[in-house]
């Protein structure tokens, strides 16, 4: 006999213990409205309460100058670095961290190891575990990266660190990480300058996806065809050492992206003689590397009112079919970015306009665009529109764009941002006859993410946000902006992230607080870019209004510009400049995972009483009248039955004559004596009250969703009139899950709904609405018959229709139209 | 192995189109949304999925050629909905497939919706779900599907290596 099993029920209590210093030991009190004080750091000198810089904020600086070759054919670069470290920090240091983000992709890297199969987490590895039925398979993507890794030796090859004295300085690696230890302790203020050579084979973008790398195009009439090289993450750059975290030294694991110091760049790229190069910074050699036309190009695209070529397309694919030994130097210089990046390829179309944007800060800007002919002919038409319009509009959202240049990229990555310079994804398709095209969509995506990754470089390239912390610092401060620019280059456009639109994911249980760590989120998407880019719009449009908001907003851009704001800087800014509490909406909306849904259960109707007898008996009596006949009673009335009382007259008495509602004297006396005791103010009150005899009603509310919000509500009233009445989220601070709100209104309500215009995010739109109405989904009213308006109209099958010759027929006695003989039409 | 033997088991290839431009960078976002709906007026399930419109077509230029356009092209929305339906299966809880039954797509925004529907079941205890689309096609595709049912919602979210999976009706 075998034994029975002993099920375990695994029991899991409702709420995550999540025990702060103060607790509700009792009841179940949530206390909604709590400031974040616990949560947020305790202000100091280098951050104020307020959110701003302190008095003696302080961050490092970091200047490189580098020289560094492309090895075309080997696609491997070989450089050198001196590095000139400034320590501002009060403390000191005996060594300093570098990220060595190209040790990311090495066989042997945390973020490889740690991967689990058919994991996310690694870019590029798209996998299925198995299950009961189906077996596990591996993607032919994943076996190309893996024998692109067996075949290449990726990461980098580090030389001797030297200091300026020559000093070999031990230097310890650590993964993504390297420690050089200082020879001598770097105290408060002081410098120290060391250098080292490095090397390392460029991974090819489409079979790792690193965010760079190279992409070959196979069919260039070059014999072996052509590479277009994206050179990002490729230099050992410090990592930051902050007042809040000290050494930021963070393992890459590959989504969490850069935290890095302001510094200068000198950088002298070797390419190709027949490269062209897009770079961080200016160049400062045109006249070594560019031809005398290029340069009068350059020079008339300054005051262009369109793109000026700088190469045209004719001249790149004489450029890609050729091919040279021979090499240039171009030197670019960069000051005070974070970071670095740069482009060669010999296949680049480019495209210049000077965008004249005034004021001290940077009055002229080039903006710019290199494309291969892969990318035409949108790219010619776009791009450098679109950078020059993402600058217009972000600058008036925070301040003037800082840099000299600003440019776009296309290669093999989708999407992605440096200081001054993006990579851009979308490509046109080639049809057989040679021509290119591309659709509607493909054209919306490339100006999307132009105006997306130029936008990054305000957010966080130069408001210096930590990415590997906090993905939604960037990207969702950013997917805010870009589509308030994108509504700003076509409204046609479906840019916005509109609340409604983050209600699914809000309502879902397998998500992650927007305040988690960027490696640890479940879906990047939704909680990083869209949940927080709806949270700015809601604040914007609905709690706050634009003028506060945008004023907070720039207020916060200014404070943090070239500087490094961390979560709480940004929520205690916004709080500061608009004197509005809003501990409430950063917990409801960044600390946790509740979403939005309010519900009206329930109207009563009140009728305010007049005290005075003589009306208000007769009111009680009306009232008693409204109600429905006990259903026996009225049984009996049907069968015409008669009562005892009526078949019996001569038992009929006084209180037959005088219902229980009969005013009395005693009832006036009383109501007089009512009316001298009180005092002269609650007199006058009370005379007004009912002279002006308004309706009055409670509304009550539950909070379902478990998230506070505003209830926005739109009151239809008896003679068809709609008033909006706003009641503040602040109405949930005493209990957060049900409220009731009196109502004191002229006029008679038929009707109320919770944020008719979906403002809130607000999850249940039935029960909103009192009464209920019933709201369709998304599949019934698909299915409905009757598909009004002028967005069903099929127009472009209409368009086809030929115009018809129509003959009147006999229109006949006018008074009777249906008799009328049909008019006859054909084509 | 100690005490057993290596299990052995075949490992397929699964279909990926990788196109160099459509990895994920900063500003992709491969997602999509499903709903499932107890819907008690029509009596049916109903599947609502919500894809981003440049997911599906790179989707459908991965997978059917460059001729995509879903903004444009009827076909080309229509051979992305094919696809969807194919890659998402409901089985109730003795593992039998719930069949589903295409109601349409459309373009609202942004967004491509596709539908499908199968009549309600009263003795459904349990509905396990597959949902592959553009799993293998990408890295980091993440299907949320939310099981609406009786006011309550159940989520099953998709990425990585879930194939299956189960949510519980109380």
């Amino acid at each position: 006999m075998s034994k029975p099993f002993v099920c375990l029920t695994l029991l899991l209590s409702g709420a995550a213990a999540h025990a702060g210093p103060i607790e509700q030991t009792k009841g179940d009190f949530k206390d909604t409205f709590r400031q974040l004080d616990e949560h947020l750091p305790t202000a100091n000198a280098y951050r104020t309460a307020g959110g701003e810089p302190g008095h003696e904020y302080w961050q490092q600086e970091v200047d490189y100058d580098i020289d560094v070759s492309l090895d075309e054919s080997a696609r491997r670069l070989n450089a050198s670095e001196t590095i000139t470290y400034t320590n501002n920090s009060p403390d000191t240091l005996r060594f300093l961290w570098l990220q060595l983000d190209q040790n990311r992709f090495r066989s042997d890297s945390l973020a490889e190891r740690s991967a689990a199969f058919a994991d996310q987490s690694l870019r590029g590895v798209p996998a299925r575990d198995m299950d009961g039925n189906t077996p596990p398979a591996i993607s032919l993507s994943e076996l190309r990266r893996r024998q692109f890794m067996d075949d290449n030796e990726v990461g980098y090859e580090i030389g001797t660190v030297k200091d300026s004295r020559g000093r070999t300085l031990k230097h310890t690696i650590v993964g993504t990480l390297m420690r050089v230890d200082l020879a001598e302790p770097l105290r408060q203020g002081r410098s120290v300058e060391f250098s080292l050579d490095f090397a390392f084979n460029i991974v090819e973008e489409d079979a790792v996806s690193a965010r760079a790398g190279f992409e070959h195009f196979p069919d260039d009439a070059r014999e072996g065809g052509n590479d277009i090289f994206l050179l990002a993450q490729w230099f050992p750059r410090l990592a930051a050492y902050t007042d809040y975290e000290g050494w930021t030294n963070k393992e890459f694991l590959g989504r969490g992206e850069f935290t890095l110091e302001f510094g200068d760049y000198t950088v002298d790229i070797t390419v190709p003689a027949d490269h062209i190069v897009s770079s961080t910074g200016v160049l400062r050699n045109p006249e070594a590397v560019l031809t005398r036309e290029q340069r009068a190009r350059l020079a008339e695209a300054e005051s262009a009112e369109q793109p000026v070529f700088i190469v045209t397309a004719e001249e790149a694919l004489a450029n890609e079919a050729e091919g040279t030994a021979e090499t240039k130097t171009w030197r670019f210089e960069a000051e005070n970015v974070r970071d670095f990046a740069w482009a060669s390829s010999r296949k680049f179309i480019w495209d210049a306009q000077g965008y004249r944007q005034g004021g001290n800060v940077q009055p002229l800007v080039m903006a710019m665009s290199f494309y291969p002919k892969e990318g035409e002919p949108l790219w010619s038409k776009y791009s450098t529109a679109a950078v020059i319009h993402t600058m217009e509009v972000y600058s008036r959202f925070s301040f003037d764009y800082p840099y000299p240049t600003a440019q776009s990229v296309n290669g093999p990555v989708g999407g992605m941002e440096y200081p001054m310079i993006t990579f851009n994804g979308p490509r046109t398709d080639e049809q057989e006859d040679g021509t290119r095209t591309y659709s509607l969509a493909e054209k919306r995506f490339l100006v999307g993410v132009i105006i997306h990754e130029i936008g990054h470089i305000y957010f966080p390239m130069t408001v210096n946000s930590d990415e590997r912390q906090w993905t939604w610092m960037d990207e969702g401060l950013n997917s805010f902006l870009d589509s308030l620019a994108g509504l700003e280059w076509d409204p046609e456009i479906p840019w916005n992230v509109r609340p409604a639109d983050i209600v699914d994911y809000m309502k879902s249980d397998r998500q992650v607080p927007i305040m988690t760590q960027s490696d640890s989120v479940l879906q990047l998407g939704p909680n990083a870019y869209a949940k927080p880019a709806v949270a700015l719009t809601v604040l914007r449009e609905t709690i706050l209004g634009r003028e506060l908001f945008d004023f907070a907003f720039e207020e916060y851009s200014r404070r943090w510009r070239f500087k490094r704001p961390t979560p709480a800087d940004f929520f205690r800014t916004m709080e500061e400049a608009t004197g509005v509490d809003l501990d409430w909406f950063w917990r409801g909306w960044f600390y946790t995972t509740n979403h939005v849904d309010l519900s009206l259960d329930r109207i009563w109707k009140l009728r305010l009483d007049t005290m005075d007898p003589d009306i208000d008996f007769d009111r009680r009596r009306q009232e008693e009248a409204n109600k429905p006949i006990h259903p026996s009673v009225r049984a009996n009335i049907a069968e015409g039955r008669r009562t005892w009382v009526d078949l019996n007259p001569d038992i009929r008495d006084f209180y037959d004559e005088n219902d229980e509602y009969t005013v009395t004297n005693k009832d006036r006396n009383e109501y007089a004596q009512f009316l001298v005791d009180l005092e002269d103010w609650e007199r006058v009150a009370l005379e007004r009250a009912v002279k002006e005899d308004r309706h009055y009603y409670v509304l009550e509310f539950s909070n379902l969703g478990g998230l506070v919000m505003p209830i926005l509500l739109e009151l239809t009233f008896a003679d068809g009139s709609i008033e909006r009445y706003d009641i503040p989220a602040e109405i949930w601070r005493r209990n957060h899950q049900q409220v009731k709100k009196l109502l004191v209104l002229e006029k008679e309500l038929t009707s109320v709904v919770i944020d008719p215009h979906w403002e809130t995010a607000d999850a249940d739109v039935e029960n909103n609405h009192y009464p209920r109405r019933i709201v369709p989904s998304r599949i019934e009213i698909y299915k409905a018959p009757e598909r009004e308006g002028p967005e069903y109209r099929d127009i472009m099958q209409d368009i086809k229709t030929e115009i018809e010759e129509c003959v009147p027929g006999d229109v006949g006695d006018s008074t009777t139209p249906a008799s009328a003989a049909e008019a006859e039409c054909g084509p | 192995m100690i005490g057993g033997r290596l299990d052995v088991r075949r490992l397929c290839i699964s279909l990926v189109l990788l196109l160099g431009a459509l990895n994920a960078g900063a500003h992709e976002q491969k997602e999509s949304i499903t709903r499932v709906v107890f819907n008690s007026r029509t009596g049916n399930i109903e599947v609502m999925h919500r894809f981003l419109v440049h997911d599906a077509e790179h989707a459908v230029k991965a997978i059917f050629g460059n001729d995509a356009d879903i903004l444009g092209s009827e076909a080309s929305r229509e051979r992305f909905a094919e696809y969807v339906h194919e890659q998402f299966q409901m089985k109730d809880q003795d593992g039998l497939a719930i069949p589903l039954a295409p109601v349409g797509h459309e373009i609202e925004g942004r967004f491509l919706w596709v539908y499908a529907e199968a009549p309600a079941r009263e003795d459904l205890t349990s509905l396990t779900l597959v949902h592959n689309a553009l799993r293998e096609l990408w890295p980091g595709q993440v299907n949320l599907v939310n099981v609406d049912r009786d006011g309550d919602t159940q989520t099953a979210l998709f990425s990585g290596s879930e194939r299956e999976v189960t949510v519980r009706f109380r």
